[in-house]
């Protein structure tokens, strides 16, 4: 069957878009990722073919997502942002401080490629909502991010005014 | 708030970053970050984010499928063909694609029993090869017009992970669905001073129009910092890639050859970086090469 194959096709895709969002880092990163990756195909296989391939991609990303806040929520041992950190390094370290809500935003649009009506149906927010997450995580990564350039060029990276912090 | 004086906001910025503004209001953003020192790095960093993330996680999406998943969308019936994961393998491998798992679930038993005989097989070509790559490089040498130096010594560890990588992009980034790039153009020079920024050291693209047409580069991670993948239209409807990145191994004196699932890449040392040819036909691959190495030599000749 087609269908079938549209998933199948979506598969590796979904597994890196798993990855980066459950980002434990740790030995069970991949498995849960790739749990989340199963049930969200299960779920697919189950709801039939009576989409087409553009709507079943954001369909199973939309599920994706909800899966996973389904099991942050159910899962006692983690709360939602608060993740075992210390063998994390790199950029997996700077997305750990990004809150589950932003991360979602930036990998759709900046990993998956989404564009910014497609991220927003697949996430069911206003295209301001989304635009106002993605600023946000981007903030928080380039705390991270920026802090390991040099000096010089980190020169002009100041935070944009209106988000610096006021006493 | 927002400086009164400011007349982009950050909203901008980010969709400037993220390819959603029109081109006549981005050349009204990109002229006016032009000035703005300030906001124009901001937007440099955001980019560099994108870079970063999309280096660390591209890797998942070019791993095999977990054979547990693979079996959840094949369907409760399906007998598992044995696929062996890209990367797993130092010889020769065989990944047997999704599609075609699906497929014999499909089909006869008789059908199912020949690719389970073929999955057996290919595996076990892949296994006597790791033995014998100097049998498959001899054939290579034996097949070119100008009877190519192949040296077995220089089949490193790294040289095989360069190689590992190339096929990966290709299959990624040559074929149907692929990913955008990250800098779609024709313009040679501008490939490679991207190219340059990006992997920090000085590349040069030599001419190779009319055979080779550049579309554009995608960045992929490598060894020790990151590689480019430049796509290159060859008049033909599959495309041919070269990976360019740092290499751990000496220059080579001769090419080296890798196969997997109908993919190919020719490989080359020079000056410290390697260059793997990929596509589908490996006797047109190796012309490609040659032409490769040939100008690049002439470029460094010119240099001295």
């Amino acid at each position: 069957m087609g269908h079938r194959e549209d998933i199948a096709r979506l598969i590796p895709a979904l597994r890196r878009f798993a990855h980066a969002l459950v980002l434990h880092d740790d030995a069970r990163t991949g498995d849960v990722a790739d749990d989340l990756v199963q049930r969200c195909v299960a779920a697919a296989l189950r709801a039939g073919t009576q989409t087409s391939p553009d709507s079943l991609r954001l369909w199973l990303y939309a599920t994706l997502v909800n899966l996973n806040h389904a099991r942050l929520r159910t899962d006692a041992t983690l709360s939602r942002n608060a993740v075992p950190q210390p063998r994390s390094q790199g950029v997996t370290q700077s997305l750990l401080d990004v809150s589950v809500e932003d991360r979602e935003a930036l990998l759709l649009v900046v990993l998956e490629g989404f564009t910014y009506v497609q991220a927003s149906e697949i996430l069911g927010l206003t295209r301001a909502t989304l635009l106002c997450r993605l600023a946000r995580a981007r903030i928080v990564l380039g705390q991270h991010l920026d802090a390991a350039l040099p000096f010089e060029a980190r020169r002009h990276l100041r935070q944009p005014t209106h988000l610096r912090l006021v006493k | 708030m927002r400086n009164p004086d400011r007349t982009i906001s950050d909203a901008e910025l980010n969709a400037l970053v993220d390819g959603e503004l029109l081109a006549e209001r981005r050349a009204q953003v990109e002229s006016w970050l032009a000035t703005e020192p300030e906001a124009a790095a901001r937007v440099e960093s955001w980019r560099r984010q994108n870079e970063i993330l999309r280096a660390a996680f591209s890797r998942v999406a070019l791993e095999a499928v977990p054979q547990a998943l693979a079996l959840a969308i094949a369907g409760p019936k399906e007998k598992p063909v044995r696929a062996v994961p890209l990367g797993q393998a130092e010889a020769p491998i065989h990944v047997a694609p999704l599609r075609q798992v699906t497929r014999v679930g499909r089909s006869r038993d008789d059908q199912q029993r020949r690719m389970i005989v073929f999955a057996v097989v290919a595996f076990l070509t892949g296994g006597l090869a790791t033995l014998g790559v100097a049998g498959m490089l001899g054939v290579m040498g034996s097949r070119t017009p100008q009877s190519i130096p192949i040296s077995v010594a220089t089949l490193s560890t790294s040289g095989q992970s360069f190689a590992r990588r190339a096929l990966e992009a290709q299959a990624a980034f040559a074929e149907q669905d692929a990913p955008p790039l990250d800098l779609a153009s024709r313009d040679r020079s501008a490939i490679a001073s991207f190219l340059s920024q990006h992997l920090h050291v000085s590349v040069a693209l030599p001419v190779l129009e009319p055979t080779l047409r550049p579309l554009g580069v995608r960045l992929t991670p490598g060894e020790g910092g990151l590689s480019g993948f430049i796509l290159y239209d060859d008049g033909t409807s599959a495309r041919t890639g070269v990976l360019v990145g740092r290499s751990g191994s000496p220059d080579t004196t001769g090419f080296m050859t890798r196969e997997s699932s109908g993919r190919s890449v020719v490989w080359f040392v020079a000056g410290g970086l390697g260059y793997g040819m990929t596509g589908a036909n490996r006797d047109r691959l190796i012309d490609h090469a040659l032409l490769l190495r040939e100008r690049l030599n002439a470029t460094h000749g010119r240099r001295d």
